[in-house]
């Protein structure tokens, strides 16, 4: 090769096209994401961290907790499970939309699954099927309940009640997903731990709460302070079992660093419910339950066009469209998931778009 | 581009007669860049060895919590950074430079220019880097992982390379045999990607950040660059060079290394975000991602099929060749890690592997074994003919040899099934995370023998560098002293 300019002209075009594709198109595609407005709690989510959170931030950045912590929860695509809590009145009706919406059910069966609720009616359903057989149950008269169904491990750990998603960590600077879990996901640590005290004892030295733990200690986020003789304990002072405690007459003072880090740690939480982490991909396949995909024949016309767009068509595009997330059943405590709420509401954003 | 005229290396020898006038002698290109070469690669060596004591500390950590708590510069949040960078941008990245600059001159067969300015951009990068590992060590880091130097250092690094480099580039341009090496092709790939992935890594993440989670994607996104656009070009480029040199086999199929350049070139880079596969990212990044790292098996089969056979028809007559152990155990780590980064983004893989020491093994397995013996078999052939003096110590050499290849393979061997065995255990989530803790322990300390024995071996070489530059400076002082010297005694005992 003679053509030095050629070479340095296809290096560059490459490398430039890798930079182009990984790191201004996401940039072009979720650069401009605002925060969302949850009109019940009258917030803007995530939530701005208080003063002495953002600095614990910092000592948490200092001393490196996310060699060894990740805050990301992962899940696969959403699939979720569908009980029939109630048939309502109108039993025949019921149970004529069940073998609807369980093809493989005989007459005989679905009458035995409607007449003993409650009742396991879709097991993993994708997001879209378990909108229409909310739906065309609800329809009926019926009453049903949809939970997830895939936890994954993160979830099954208590990591979190659903995975992670990009809006997220907009107030996040630096944002710390971390690549290793030397230790466990802090994504929704805030949501499990709520206890100063156990998370300063937790730095001072892991193993007063968890014996054998191998996370490192902090001691030097503390300060030891000499009582003089019959002075009284400091109210800040450290409570510690007696196999970890100072000698008598020395008391440990967690540092302002220390209580800074605490209320970041505090902070943490990701489980708000909004527009983004519900429906995942288009995905109506199921993996069990459900032998074919739900027909809408079901349903009245007026609402078939708003059943054709659903927000799952266009996961991408979120952004696009007057998004309201107060619309959705907001539960973040027991995340109890309501598909017909959402189904039935996405026809006004349906209507919005162009 | 502008040349200013080359500045006079140094403590130049006089070069042996006759040897003035023609164009391209290798003694001329070696002296010519000599300083340059050996500075670089002198503080290289330096750096290695420091970054292996931190390494050795930050692995203790894992299993020990306990030692030294008290201190927090030494805490693991810390060490392990400030081994990181001082591995990546104390060795791996001057140690390339001087290959870089060596090997630019020699295949483009003109003298070095710009001498001086290297040599100035080489202490603007020590100060940076000293300043940054420091900070890092004060807990001043970014908590960007691979992009922790803070601002106030992150600069002068890049101040430094550009000071270097360039001088590389002038060089190629000026080749004199008009045609060009495989091997330039990966250098000038090494030395276009780095300053563009530096300064978009560190301007995307601490100057102008980007928004929450675009910082990961800046940051793998960059560290995909360094470790495949730039440590993967610098491997090669040494490799293509060496190997073929010592085999006396030239590259069988010329076309089979374009091919393999450009595949290399255009996949390499796409594959980053395989790190936060998963993640809170739009999916088609991922798939970008994995498509790229299994394209890119395309450029390890060129390479593999184009070197691997006279390696292998060489090994038994080069029995005794320290550079070539080298080179070829850089070679097999390079074209394994690659194999398994490639595997490791498929998702049932990443599956069991995501967030467990399969990534810092499969790092260090291209890191060490790739670049890390790639570029210190490269010093072994250098070195001597910069000083045209051999090795003082052959044993040290090959007890280098033995320490660091044992200690990539101990540490890949280790951090991948230990790797697996943290991944089975964190998808079942009837083991409680403690006793996950408790399953991947054992082989992060096997990770710390590994560091040690590495120490060792980076010691070996240091101390053999030492004793090789002090006998050179004894031949090259000892009698300008005399000569200063004995006129006066002469007088005084006459
Ligand atoms: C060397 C790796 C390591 C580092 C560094 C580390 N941790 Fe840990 N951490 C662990 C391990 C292992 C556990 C699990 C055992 C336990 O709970 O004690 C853990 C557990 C925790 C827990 C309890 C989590 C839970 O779900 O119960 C908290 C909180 C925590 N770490 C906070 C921190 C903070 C804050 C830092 C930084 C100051 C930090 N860790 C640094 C390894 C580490």
């Amino acid at each position: 090769m003679k053509h030095g300019p050629l070479l340095f002209l296809g290096v560059f075009t490459a490398v430039f096209a890798s930079w182009v594709a990984g790191v201004l198109a996401p940039h072009v595609q979720i650069g401009g994401q605002s925060l969302v407005q949850i009109d019940e709690l009258g917030i803007q989510y995530p939530l701005d961290r208080t003063g002495e959170a953002k600095q614990g931030a910092e000592i948490y950045r200092a001393q490196g907790c996310h060699y060894c912590h990740t805050q990301q929860v992962l899940q696969e695509p959403l699939l979720s499970r569908l009980t029939l809590t109630d048939a309502g009145t109108n039993i025949a009706e019921v149970v004529a939309t069940l073998r609807k919406v369980r093809r493989d059910l005989d007459a005989d069966t679905a009458a035995a699954l409607v007449s003993r609720p409650p009742q396991v009616v879709l097991a993993h359903a994708g997001a879209s099927a378990t909108d229409q057989a909310t739906r065309l149950l609800t329809n009926a008269g019926a009453q049903v309940e949809s939970t997830i169904a895939n936890l994954g491990p993160d979830l099954r750990r208590g990591w979190g009640t659903r995975r992670t998603v990009s809006r997220d960590y907009l107030r996040d600077e630096p944002v710390f997903l971390g690549q290793i879990r030397l230790g466990p996901d802090l994504a929704n640590l805030g949501a499990r731990q709520t206890n100063t005290t156990w998370l300063l004892r937790k730095l001072y030295n892991a193993r007063i709460e968890l014996p054998g733990s191998t996370m490192p200690r902090y001691p030097y986020l503390f300060t030891e302070r000499r009582l003089r003789p019959g002075q009284a304990p400091s109210p800040d002072a450290l409570a510690l079992p007696p196999e970890f405690a100072p000698p008598p007459g020395i008391e440990i003072i967690p540092t302002r660093e220390a209580r800074q880090l605490v209320a970041y740690l505090l902070s943490l939480r990701s489980d708000a419910l909004f527009y983004e982490v519900f429906p995942p991909k288009p995905q109506t396949t199921t993996t069990n339950a459900v032998s074919a995909p739900v027909e809408a024949t079901n349903a009245p016309p007026t609402q078939t066009s708003s059943l054709d767009l659903r927000p799952s068509d266009f996961p991408l595009r979120t952004s696009d469209f007057d998004l309201r997330p107060s619309d959705f059943d907001l539960r973040p405590s027991d995340f109890d998931l309501r598909p017909s709420d959402f189904a039935l509401r996405t026809s006004p954003l349906a209507l919005a778009s162009p | 581009m502008s040349s200013p005229a080359p500045a006079p290396p140094p403590g130049a020898v006089p070069p042996p007669a006759a040897a003035s006038l023609a164009p391209a002698l290798p003694a001329d290109l070696d002296r010519s860049c000599r300083w340059p070469v050996l500075v670089l690669g002198g503080l290289s060596a330096g750096w290695l060895v420091f970054a292996a004591v931190l390494g050795v500390l930050a692995a203790i950590k894992l299993h020990a919590p306990g030692m030294l708590a008290n201190v927090d510069w030494l805490t693991y949040g810390r060490v392990q950074p400030a081994a990181w960078n001082a591995l990546v941008f104390g060795f791996g990245a001057p140690a390339g430079l001087a290959l870089a600059l060596w090997l630019m001159v020699r295949l483009s067969g003109v003298p070095l220019v710009g001498t001086g300015t290297i040599l100035f951009g080489a202490a603007v990068w020590q100060v940076g880097l000293k300043l940054g590992v420091l900070g890092i060590l004060a807990g001043d880091s970014t908590g960007i992982e691979g992009l922790e130097l803070p601002r106030y250092a992150s600069p002068l690094l890049l101040a430094g390379y550009l000071l270097i480099a360039p001088w590389a580039l002038v060089v190629f341009d000026r080749r004199q045999p008009r045609e060009s090496y495989l091997s330039q092709w990966y250098l000038v790939t090494a030395l276009l990607v780095f300053p563009w992935c530096f300064a978009s890594g560190y301007v995307l993440t601490s100057f102008l950040p980007l928004r929450g989670v675009l910082q990961a994607a800046a940051q793998a996104w960059y560290l995909q660059q360094l470790w495949v656009l730039w440590f993967g070009s610098l491997t090669l480029a040494t490799v293509f060079y060496f190997l073929p040199k010592l085999t006396g086999a030239a590259v069988p199929s010329r076309s089979l290394a374009l091919f393999g350049f450009w595949t290399f070139v255009v996949f390499g880079g796409l594959g980053g975000l395989t790190r936060y596969a998963g993640g809170p990212f739009p999916a088609w990044m991922l798939s970008l991602a994995v498509v790229g790292n299994v394209l890119t098996l395309f450029a390890v089969y060129a390479v593999g099929a184009n070197l691997l056979p006279s390696l292998h028809a060489a090994v038994s007559r080069l029995k005794g060749n320290v550079v070539l152990w080298f080179l070829g155990f850089a070679l097999l780590a390079w074209l394994a890690a690659s194999v398994l980064t490639a595997l490791n983004s498929l998702v049932t893989v990443r599956h069991l592997t995501h967030f467990t020491l399969v990534t810092p093994g499969l790092d260090q397995l291209a890191l060490l074994g790739g670049f890390g013996l790639a570029a210190l078999g490269g010093m072994y052939g250098v070195v001597p003919r910069l000083l045209g003096r051999d090795w003082p110590s052959r044993f040290l050499a090959t007890l280098h040899f033995g320490c660091a290849a044992g200690a990539v393979g101990l540490l890949a061997v280790a951090f991948l099934i230990g790797g697996l065995v943290q991944g089975a255990a964190l998808n079942n989530t009837d083991v409680a995370f403690l006793t996950v803790a408790k399953r991947y322990l054992p082989f992060a300390s096997t990770g710390t023998l590994a560091q040690l024995l590495w120490l060792v071996g980076s010691g070996a070489f240091a101390v053999n560098l030492l004793w090789l530059l002090v006998a050179c400076a004894r031949t090259v002082c000892v009698p300008a002293a005399r000569a200063l010297v004995e006129p006066l005694p002469a007088e005084g005992k006459a």
